[in-house]
C-alpha cells in the first residue's frame, strides 16, 4: 500500500462519483514515483468510469439516497446534487422560511465535527453578495449539516475548460469581485485557505460567488491528508513550507487563480509536492508576460505582485489588489474587442457613491462601492391589484408595464419580466421587484420592494402616493429611487426622463391601460376593442403619446390577423405613429411603433434608425430587439441579427419568441444542422417549433422528418393554410408531387370560393417546389400588389433561391425597395 | 426493484411464464445495455442488433441456468455481464472474419475500437481487464457495478451484502485503489 492511502481513497471516491479531478494537481501531490504511478492508474480508471457514464441514458440514472425525502430540522431534503468523501450536498426546502437552500451533510465518521460546526456558525455571519451565504450550521439526528444559499452556475474551472482563457478585462472583473469577497471573509477574522477555480461559481447572470471554506470538505481533507489543505499549485511558498495562513496567502492563491484564468496554467507547476516546493525554492516560475504578451501591463503587474514569492512584497490586503485591478479596467475601457453586452456596459459604469439603504436591517455588506462592475439583473413581478376588484386588474398590469419601461430605460440594469408564479431563472437575478397597487378616490398608493433572490430578504422597500394622473411619473420615481439605492449608474439623460412629471388625463390614461390589458391578454377579437380604447384615450387627451403608439401597433396587428387590409391602414397607421413621435420621441414604445409601421407597412429600409432608438431607449425590451433582429434578417445582416438575439437572451433566457427567432436565424444562415439541434433542445410542441424544425430538416434534405414535423404543425394550427402550403412544398421537393398537388388543389379551391384567405406567396412556394417557376413568380407578383409584409424576407429565404436569377424576381425585389 | 426475488422469477421462467421473463429483463437488461454501449465498437453500437444482442444473451443465460445458485443479486449481475462480454467478443471475431465491404469504414479507421479503447487505449483496456481478474470476486463486483454499470451505493450495499450505502462506498473506493495497484504492477 502506498504512503498516503487516505489521499488515494479520496481520489477513488471522486472516480466512483464521477466528480471532476484536477489530475495534474493530484499528481503534483505524489510523494514518490510509485505513488505517482498509482495516481496515473487511478486516472485511467476515471477514464473507464467516464466512458461508461457517458453512454448512460440520463432518464434512468437512479437518484436514490436515503436522506432524500426526509426532514433535517426545518429542512425538507429534496434532491442529491453532489457527494464526496466529506459527505453529501442536497437541494432542500426550508419549510419555515419557504426558500430553497443547499444542505451539506458532513459524513458521520469524520473527526473535527465540532470544529466544523463552530466554523460553520462563524461563516453564517458573513453576508456578502460574492460569498455564498451560509444560513446556519447544526447537529441534528447525529448529522452535522451546513445549510446555505443554493447556487446554480458553473465553476470557474468549468468556464475555463468550456470557454477557454479569459481576457484581462473579464479576469479583472472576476478578481475585483473576489477581492471584495475576501475582504468580507477576512473582516470576520477568517481565512479562506482554498481559493481555486473549482471553488468559485459564476451564475448565469454573471454573479461571482466564492464557495467552500475551510469547513466541510476541505477541513475533512486536512484531517485525512495531514498538514496540508488546499491544492499545492495554488499554495504560497510559505504555506508549502508549513507556515500558517495569512491574508497574504489567500491573496497569493487569488493571484494564481487570475493567472490560471487568463492562461490555463499555473505560475509554478510540478509533478509532486516536492517538485513544486523545489521550484519555489529555486525561483523557477512561468512568467505571465511570456504566456500572454497581449495582456495590458497593469493587469500583469497586479497579478505578479499578488503572487510575489515573499509575502511582504504582495499587496497588504484584498482592497489593494482590488484597486490595482480596477486601474486595469479603467485603462482598458476604451479599447479592445466588444465583449458580451453585460461586460461592455459594466466598463462604462463609473464611480458611484456608497449607496444608502432605506432600511437599517438591510445588510450593509451588499452595498456596491468602487468601480461598479455590476450590470444588475433584476426581475419584475406584476404589481398586485389590492383593490379587491378584479375589474381593476388592468390598472395594476398597466402600471407594471410602465414600471418595466422605466426600469428598462436604465442601461446599467437588466430587467426581466417575471410572470407571477414563474420560478424560472431566478437564481441568477440579483433580486426581484414586487409590489402592490391600491386605488381610492382618484388617488393611488404603490408599495414596491426588492427581494433578495436567494434568501427572500427584503433589500429595499418604499411606498409612493399620488394622484391617478401622476401614475406614470410615480413609476419613474420608483425606478429612479431603486437605481440610486442599488448604486447602479444613471446617466443625466436617463435621470431627466425618469423624473419628468408626466401628467395625463386620468380618464385617458384609464382607457389606455384598458387597451394595453386587452393587447397583452391577446386574442384576435381583443384587437377591435383595444383599438377603440386607444382611440378613446386620444379623444380624451390628444397629447397622450403612448396611446398613439399603441394605436399604430394595433393597426398592424389587425392587418396580420386579417381584420383590416394593408390598404385600409395605409394612412391611418403612419399618422398615428408620427403623432406619437411628435408628442414624445423619448419613449421606446413610440420609437418601436414607428419603426414597425415604416418597415412592415411602408417597406421603408430606413426604419432601422427607429428600431435602434427603441433598443437604445429601453435596452431591456426583448420585443424591440426581436423586431430589430427581424429587420436585420430582411436586410441580409444575419450575423448582426443573431448577435442581437443572443444579447436579448441574456435578459430573458426563457423567452420562447427569442429561441424561435434564433432558430429562424440559423435557418436563414443555412446552418441547418445547428437549427435542428436548436429546435430539438427546446421543443415546445407549438406550431412555431414544428415549422422551424420541419424547415430545418427540409433544408438539410431530411424530408421524412421534415414532413412529419410539418404535419404536426398543420395539426397544431388547426389546418392553417400557410402550414398546409408549406407541407405541400416539402412533399413536392421530396418526390411526392402528387400529394403536393392534392393539397394545392384544396387550397386553390378554398381561394376561389373565398372560403378562406389564402396568401398568394404561400402558393408560390408550392409551385417552386413543383418546378413551375412562372406560376410561382406570378403569385409573388400578386403578393406584392397586396403589399404582403411577409415578402420582406424574400431577400434571405432559401426557398426562393431557384428564382434569384430570374429577371422578374429581380424586379420584384426592386419593388420591395431592394437595390 | 420489483418485490419478487430474481430466484422466484427465474423459477417461473423455467415454468414457461413470459411475464416473469419480462420482469427479469426489465430488471437486468437496461443497465447491461448501457454498459455494453461502452464496450462495443462503433459499427456495432449503431446497429439495432445491439439491443437484441444484450437481450438475447440474457434470455439464453436465464434459460441455461439450471438452478439459481447465486448467493445474491450482485453475483447474478456479474454472471450476466460476463456472458454479454463473451458474446461481444465472439461477435467481434465473427465480424472481423467477414470481408470488409462498406466504404464508409475507410473513413473511420478507428471504427473497430470500442469507446473505452478509444478513451484510454487498447493496451490499457487489456491491462485493466487482466488486473480485474486478480481482484477478489467482491472487489471485482464493487468496481464493475459502480464505475462500469453505474449502480447506486444503495443498490451496491444490497448486491455486496454491506450494511449501508456508506459501507458500500468504502468498499468501492478500496477496490479501486487495489485495482490501481494491480494495474500498476501489471504494466
Amino acid at each position: 500500500m502506498a504512503a498516503e492511502p487516505a489521499r488515494l481513497l479520496e481520489l477513488a471516491d471522486a472516480i466512483a462519483d464521477g466528480r471532476h479531478v484536477d489530475w495534474a494537481s493530484a499528481e503534483s501531490t505524489a510523494s514518490s514515483d510509485a505513488d505517482r504511478a498509482l495516481i496515473q492508474q487511478l486516472r485511467l480508471l476515471a477514464g473507464v468510469a467516464d466512458t461508461h457514464r457517458s453512454s448512460e441514458d440520463e432518464a434512468d440514472v437512479p437518484a436514490s439516497d436515503p436522506l432524500v425525502g426526509t426532514r433535517w430540522g426545518s429542512l425538507l431534503i429534496q434532491e442529491l446534487v453532489g457527494a464526496g468523501s466529506f459527505g453529501s450536498v442536497y437541494r432542500a426546502h426550508d419549510t419555515h422560511l419557504d426558500r430553497e437552500v443547499a444542505l451539506k451533510i458532513i459524513r458521520g465518521t469524520l473527526p473535527n465535527r465540532e470544529e466544523i460546526l463552530r466554523e460553520g456558525q462563524l461563516l453564517a455571519r458573513i453576508r456578502h453578495p460574492h460569498v455564498v451565504t451560509v444560513y446556519g450550521a447544526d447537529l441534528i439526528d447525529g448529522h452535522v449539516g451546513l445549510w446555505m444559499e443554493f447556487i446554480q452556475g458553473r465553476t470557474l474551472e468549468d468556464v475555463l475548460h468550456q470557454d477557454g482563457p479569459l481576457s484581462a478585462r473579464e479576469a479583472a472583473l472576476i478578481g475585483v469581485d473576489l477581492c471584495r469577497a475576501l475582504a468580507a471573509v477576512h473582516g470576520q477574522g477568517l481565512f479562506h485557505r482554498d481559493i481555486k477555480t473549482q471553488n468559485v461559481m459564476r451564475q448565469a447572470g454573471g454573479r461571482i460567488v466564492l464557495m467552500d471554506f475551510g469547513a466541510g470538505r476541505d477541513r475533512s481533507a486536512t484531517a485525512m491528508i495531514g498538514a496540508i489543505t488546499g491544492t499545492p499549485l495554488y499554495m504560497s511558498p510559505e504555506v508549502l513550507r508549513g507556515e500558517a495562513s495569512t491574508r497574504q496567502t489567500d491573496l497569493y492563491s487569488l493571484g494564481v487563480l487570475l493567472f490560471r484564468m487568463v492562461t490555463g496554467r499555473y505560475p509554478v507547476e510540478g509533478r509532486s509536492l516536492r517538485d513544486v516546493l523545489d521550484r519555489h525554492n529555486g525561483g523557477t516560475r512561468t512568467q505571465l508576460r511570456d504566456l500572454r504578451p497581449d495582456l495590458p501591463s497593469q493587469f500583469v503587474s497586479a497579478v505578479n505582485r499578488a503572487i510575489a514569492p515573499t509575502a511582504s512584497d504582495r499587496f497588504p490586503g484584498p482592497a489593494d489588489l482590488e484597486a490595482a485591478l480596477s486601474t486595469t479596467l479603467e485603462a482598458g475601457s476604451n479599447r479592445g474587442r466588444r465583449l458580451l453586452v453585460g461586460l461592455a456596459v459594466a466598463a462604462v459604469v463609473g464611480l458611484v457613491g456608497a449607496a444608502t439603504w432605506p432600511r437599517a436591517d438591510v445588510p450593509v455588506t451588499a452595498t456596491p462601492s468602487g468601480v461598479s462592475n455590476a450590470v444588475r439583473r433584476i426581475g419584475v413581478r406584476p404589481l398586485k391589484n389590492l383593490t379587491g376588484d378584479a375589474g381593476q386588474d388592468y390598472f395594476a398590469a398597466g402600471l407594471t408595464e410602465i414600471l418595466l419601461a422605466h426600469l428598462g430605460a436604465i442601461k446599467a440594469l437588466k430587467v426581466t419580466e417575471v410572470a407571477s408564479g414563474q420560478p424560472v431563472a431566478l437564481a441568477d437575478l440579483y433580486g426581484w421587484l414586487e409590489g402592490s397597487v391600491q386605488r381610492n378616490g382618484g388617488r393611488i398608493r404603490i408599495a414596491a420592494r426588492l427581494v433578495e433572490t436567494a434568501g427572500g430578504t427584503v433589500l429595499w422597500g418604499r411606498t409612493y402616493d399620488g394622484t391617478e394622473a401622476e401614475a406614470f411619473g410615480l413609476q419613474g420615481q420608483i425606478a429612479a429611487d431603486l437605481a440610486r439605492d442599488l448604486g447602479v449608474s444613471v446617466t443625466d439623460l436617463e435621470s431627466r426622463r425618469l423624473t419628468r412629471r408626466y401628467v395625463a388625463n386620468p380618464a385617458a390614461q384609464d382607457a389606455y391601460l384598458r387597451g394595453r390589458y386587452l393587447i397583452d391578454n391577446f386574442n384576435r377579437n381583443n384587437l377591435v376593442e383595444a383599438r377603440q380604447e386607444f382611440e378613446n384615450a386620444i379623444r380624451l387627451d390628444p397629447d397622450y403619446a403612448p396611446a398613439y403608439a399603441s394605436l399604430a401597433s394595433t393597426y398592424l396587428d389587425m392587418v396580420v390577423f386579417g381584420l383590416l387590409t394593408p390598404r385600409e391602414v395605409r394612412d391611418l397607421a403612419p399618422a398615428a405613429a408620427e403623432a406619437a413621435f411628435a408628442k414624445d420621441p423619448l419613449l421606446a414604445d413610440v420609437a418601436l411603433a414607428r419603426a414597425e409601421v415604416r418597415f412592415r407597412l411602408g417597406w421603408d429600409w430606413g426604419a432601422e434608425s427607429d428600431y435602434r432608438l427603441a433598443v437604445d431607449l429601453n435596452p431591456s425590451d426583448i420585443s424591440a430587439r426581436n423586431r430589430l433582429a427581424r429587420f436585420l434578417w430582411a436586410d441580409e445582416r444575419l450575423n448582426e441579427a443573431e448577435s442581437e438575439l443572443r444579447t436579448a437572451l441574456t435578459i430573458d433566457p426563457t423567452s420562447n419568441e427569442l429561441h424561435t427567432n434564433i432558430g429562424v436565424t440559423l435557418f436563414y444562415q443555412g446552418r441547418y444542422d445547428e437549427a435542428i439541434r436548436h429546435y430539438l433542445e427546446r421543443s415546445t410542441g407549438r406550431t412555431s417549433g414544428h415549422v422551424g424544425l420541419g424547415r430545418a430538416y427540409a433544408g438539410a434534405g431530411r424530408y421524412p422528418e421534415a414532413i412529419k414535423e410539418m404535419t404536426a404543425a398543420v395539426e397544431s394550427s388547426s389546418g392553417d393554410p400557410t402550414m398546409r402550403a408549406e407541407l405541400a412544398r416539402m412533399l413536392a421537393v421530396s418526390g411526392a408531387p402528387d400529394e403536393a398537388r392534392r393539397i394545392l388543389r384544396q387550397l386553390t379551391a378554398a381561394r376561389s370560393q373565398k372560403a378562406q384567405y389564402i396568401a398568394p406567396q404561400d402558393l408560390a412556394y408550392v409551385y417552386i417546389g413543383l418546378g413551375d417557376l412562372d406560376r410561382a413568380l406570378s403569385f409573388l407578383e400578386e403578393a406584392v400588389q397586396e403589399r404582403a409584409s411577409r415578402l420582406l424576407w424574400l431577400t434571405v429565404d432559401p426557398r426562393v433561391d431557384q428564382l434569384r436569377d430570374e429577371p422578374r424576381f429581380k424586379r420584384l425585389l426592386q419593388l420591395l425597395g431592394r437595390p | 426493484m420489483d418485490s419478487e426475488s430474481s430466484a422466484d422469477l427465474l423459477d417461473r421462467v423455467r415454468a414457461g411464464d413470459h411475464e416473469a421473463l419480462d420482469a427479469l429483463l426489465r430488471r437486468y437488461v437496461p443497465a447491461l445495455r448501457r454498459w455494453a454501449r461502452g464496450r462495443l465498437p462503433r459499427w456495432a453500437r449503431d446497429l439495432a442488433e445491439t439491443e437484441d444482442l444484450v437481450q438475447d444473451t440474457v434470455i439464453k443465460s436465464f434459460r441455461s441456468l439450471r438452478t439459481f445458485d447465486f448467493r445474491n443479486d450482485g453475483a447474478l449481475r456479474a454472471y450476466l455481464r460476463q456472458a454479454v462480454m463473451n458474446r461481444i467478443r465472439d461477435e467481434c471475431r465473427r465480424v472481423a472474419r467477414r470481408p470488409r465491404v462498406g466504404e464508409l469504414e475507410e473513413h473511420t479507421p478507428a471504427s473497430g475500437e470500442s469507446p473505452l479503447e478509444l478513451a484510454i487505449g487498447r493496451q490499457a483496456v487489456e491491462n485493466y481487464e487482466a488486473a480485474l481478474q486478480k481482484l477478489t470476486e467482491d472487489e471485482r463486483q464493487a468496481v464493475v457495478a459502480r464505475i462500469e454499470m453505474g449502480f447506486s451505493f444503495q443498490e451496491l450495499a444490497v448486491m455486496l451484502g454491506k450494511p449501508s450505502a456508506d459501507a458500500a462506498r468504502m468498499a468501492v473506493n478500496r477496490s479501486l485503489v487495489r485495482l490501481a495497484e494491480c494495474m500498476s504492477s501489471g504494466r
